[in-house]
């Protein structure tokens, strides 16, 4: 367990907008009854960046961001279990660049959806529970990880249709895995967070040979010697309830709770001693009626903004890197009233979409400032 | 060719002895019945015992030469007393109710069974035979098997079950091929779906221990000893990984255990004198706490002298090969 230095105070963001940008509703489109759990573009592949897309219900849909706020409609894909509710998505790629999308959700069967050649590629059997997040390795884009009710995170190769680890047992979540992410850089890294209000880092470096060996497989994929990985590297208890969102900047980490912010910290591993060492909170970012879980945010391509939503249906964008962090604008509009699950920030940031729980997608642009 | 007999208070399917619990019975069988080879197999819900004939102990005079005695057996089955049937609806002392599996059963069969003196009705149970229906029921209609008197203590799928088990590999195996064909099978521990072959596979490595990922962990839980030299921590790297890998259990295995260590690493051993003197210093510890005699530290120092001397005549030992499972 994680001690919180003392001696230095985190920078908290003021909530008055810097108005750096400012942003307009350009569409908004009502796709069904059911609650949009994710939206997400396309950053694995430049040829897509517009491209972007949501599950919910038993859909999911791929959309593109055209010129003057018009989403237009791509492809749609049902699962033919009417009880299926998806709850993410991510963009994944073939060896030759074949774009793929990997949804999960409450049957915790992942779905690899080849967008490229409009049909199933693969599903992934293994969790035994819904799947609450799948992330890619921008690194290594056949690469997925899963977080699951299940208490585990495991580690799939889209290519091969591999497991390739599964990270729990001894170590592992004690409750329901909400969020995971790859490390930017160091590809051996992950980290993950869920309802047991930890966030635990993973290291696969031993355990590499393993990954490699999943790409040059050519038996069965039920007969690889998949592993287990028990032992965290760092387990930090820095949120007192829920942690439902958790992605990298850079060597520091932005999680959240459903305490009306999110955080970022800086964890300090101990080499000697895996499992321990500590943790630094660096800043504070508000997020007024952001009380509820599973409300994830989304940054661009670069991390300098994040944008997340609100119980209310505002949406609050942050500049990320400044210290201490601004706030660089309140997004509301009369009719958003209802709560937005997940925000994707465009390659750029100048597009920001929203999904909400009662089945619309807003669009909005950033308009020119004088 | 079977026929299975159920019978209660453990009694003797073909002397009516009761044996109160299934070790007499087992007693009884193979000192009273010795004209039969016994197979005891023992389940929760059931204790069986499977009959064949003894080929050792039948002349020609009982079984005619086209029988092959192998292939002639039945099963006694003992049904646990829980469900037993009350006494009262137990009609005349009908302590077995014999099944006929298999209505190719030849007659002399009967008659031989006739001969040992066991069941006394089982000479009318020839299917074949126009009355057989009146005593005896085939097992091709299982439904009719529940109507027989006492019959609902051996129920069809008991039968059906001990048949599968029993029968040889070549003749059940299509039947238990469909049944494992019929639904998915997943592995327990990566709760990945198995394919085909590896249902049929004789593997199942599933419940055994993952050594690289008990290596590791080894490691990295001697890591954490701060008191200790990196030698020692080496060598008790070296001993937990063999003793994992070769199921050192009990203080019984000890001195094999330091034989066989000696030999495998004796040759990386005798390159670094402060590991063999780790090495030494334990055979010692456990010489000291009496697990092995001092013929067994003898035995190892021999082996590792022997690796010593080859290695002072050739320093890069390319021919000393000792067949290691350890990575």
């Amino acid at each position: 367990m994680t001690k919180t230095t003392l001696g230095c105070e985190a920078a908290v963001g003021s909530l008055a907008p810097s108005k750096k940008r400012d942003y307009r509703v350009t569409n908004r489109l009502q796709e069904g009854k059911r609650p949009i759990y994710a939206v997400v573009f396309n950053f694995i592949d430049s040829r897509y960046y517009n491209v972007f897309a949501t599950v919910g219900g038993n859909r999911v849909t791929v959309y593109q961001c055209l010129e003057g706020g018009v989403i237009a409609v791509l492809q749609s894909y049902i699962d033919e279990d009417k009880d299926e509710s998806f709850y993410t998505v991510s963009w994944a790629c073939d060896a030759d660049g074949t774009p793929l999308l990997v949804a999960g959700g409450i049957n915790g069967i992942i779905r690899v959806i080849d967008a490229g050649n409009e049909r199933i590629h693969k599903s992934f059997v293994g969790h035994g529970d819904s799947v609450n997040e799948i992330r890619t390795q921008a690194l290594r884009p056949s690469l997925v990880l899963s977080a699951s009710k299940d208490e585990s995170v495991r580690l799939w190769n889209v290519q091969t249709g591999i497991c390739i680890l599964i990270f729990a047992g001894a170590g592992g979540h004690r409750n329901e895995v909400l969020s995971v992410d790859f490390h930017p850089s160091d590809i051996y890294r992950i980290a993950s967070c869920g309802m047991d209000n930890t966030v635990k880092i993973w290291s696969m470096k031993e355990f590499w040979t393993y990954v490699e060996r999943s790409f040059t497989w050519e038996g069965l994929p039920s007969q690889f010697p998949t592993k287990y990985v028990q032992f965290p590297v760092l387990i930090a208890s820095i949120h007192t309830n829920y942690v439902d969102c958790i992605r990298w900047l850079g060597d520091f980490i932005l999680s959240k709770s459903v305490d009306n912010e999110f955080i970022l910290w800086e964890p300090k591993m101990k080499e000697q001693s895996p499992g321990e060492g500590t943790v630094d909170i660096l800043q504070k970012y508000p997020v007024p009626e952001c009380d509820i879980w599973f409300i994830k945010l989304s940054c661009d391509f670069h991390y300098n903004t994040a944008a997340i939503g609100n119980r209310e249906g505002k949406i609050f964008v942050w500049e990320l890197q400044t210290s201490p962090p601004s706030l660089i604008a309140r997004l509301s509009h009369v009719q958003s009233k209802s709560p937005i699950r997940q925000t994707a920030m465009s390659f750029d940031g100048s597009t920001i979409l929203s999904c909400c729980e009662d089945g619309t997608i807003w669009r909005w642009d950033t308009v020119a400032t004088a | 060719m079977f026929q299975s007999a159920v019978t209660e208070d453990f009694s003797c399917p073909f002397c009516l002895v009761k044996c109160a619990n299934y070790k007499g019975l087992r007693y009884h069988l193979t000192s009273s019945h010795d004209l039969f080879h016994y197979e005891f197999w023992v389940t929760e819900d059931y204790q069986v015992v499977i009959v064949s004939m003894r080929t050792d102990v039948c002349n020609s005079e009982i079984i005619p030469d086209n029988v092959d005695p192998k292939q002639q057996m039945f099963f006694y089955c003992y049904k646990s007393a829980r469900r037993r049937k009350p006494k009262s609806l137990t009609q005349n002392a009908k302590y077995v109710h014999p099944l006929v599996l298999d209505s190719a059963m030849p007659a002399n069969l009967n008659e031989l069974i006739d001969n040992t003196d066991c069941v006394p009705e089982s000479t009318e149970r020839d299917t074949y035979s126009p009355d057989a229906s009146v005593t005896g029921h085939s097992f091709a209609e299982p439904e009719s098997a529940q109507s027989v008197p006492g019959s609902d203590v051996a129920p069809p799928a008991m039968l059906q079950f001990a048949k599968t088990r029993k029968l040889s590999v070549e003749r059940s195996d299509p039947r238990n091929r469909a049944l494992l064909q019929k639904r998915q099978f997943f592995h327990s521990h990566r709760a990945q779906p198995m394919a085909l072959e590896q249902v049929f596979a004789e593997r199942d490595s599933e419940d055994e221990v993952d050594d690289d990922v008990a290596d590791l962990e080894d490691r990295r839980m001697l890591d954490d000893f701060v008191d200790v030299s990196k030698d020692e921590k080496q060598m008790m790297h070296l001993w937990n990984s063999f003793v994992r890998k070769q199921r050192v259990l009990a203080d019984g295995h000890i001195p094999w255990a330091c034989e066989a260590f000696s030999k495998l690493h004796g040759p990386d051993l005798v390159q670094s004198p402060s590991l063999l003197w780790c090495w030494r210093l334990f055979m010692i510890k456990i010489w000291n706490h009496g697990l092995v005699e001092s013929r067994t530290l003898n035995n190892c120092n021999m082996i590792l002298e022997q690796y010593q001397t080859q290695h002072i005549i050739d320093p890069n030992p390319t021919s000393i090969t000792i067949t290691s499972d350890d990575r």
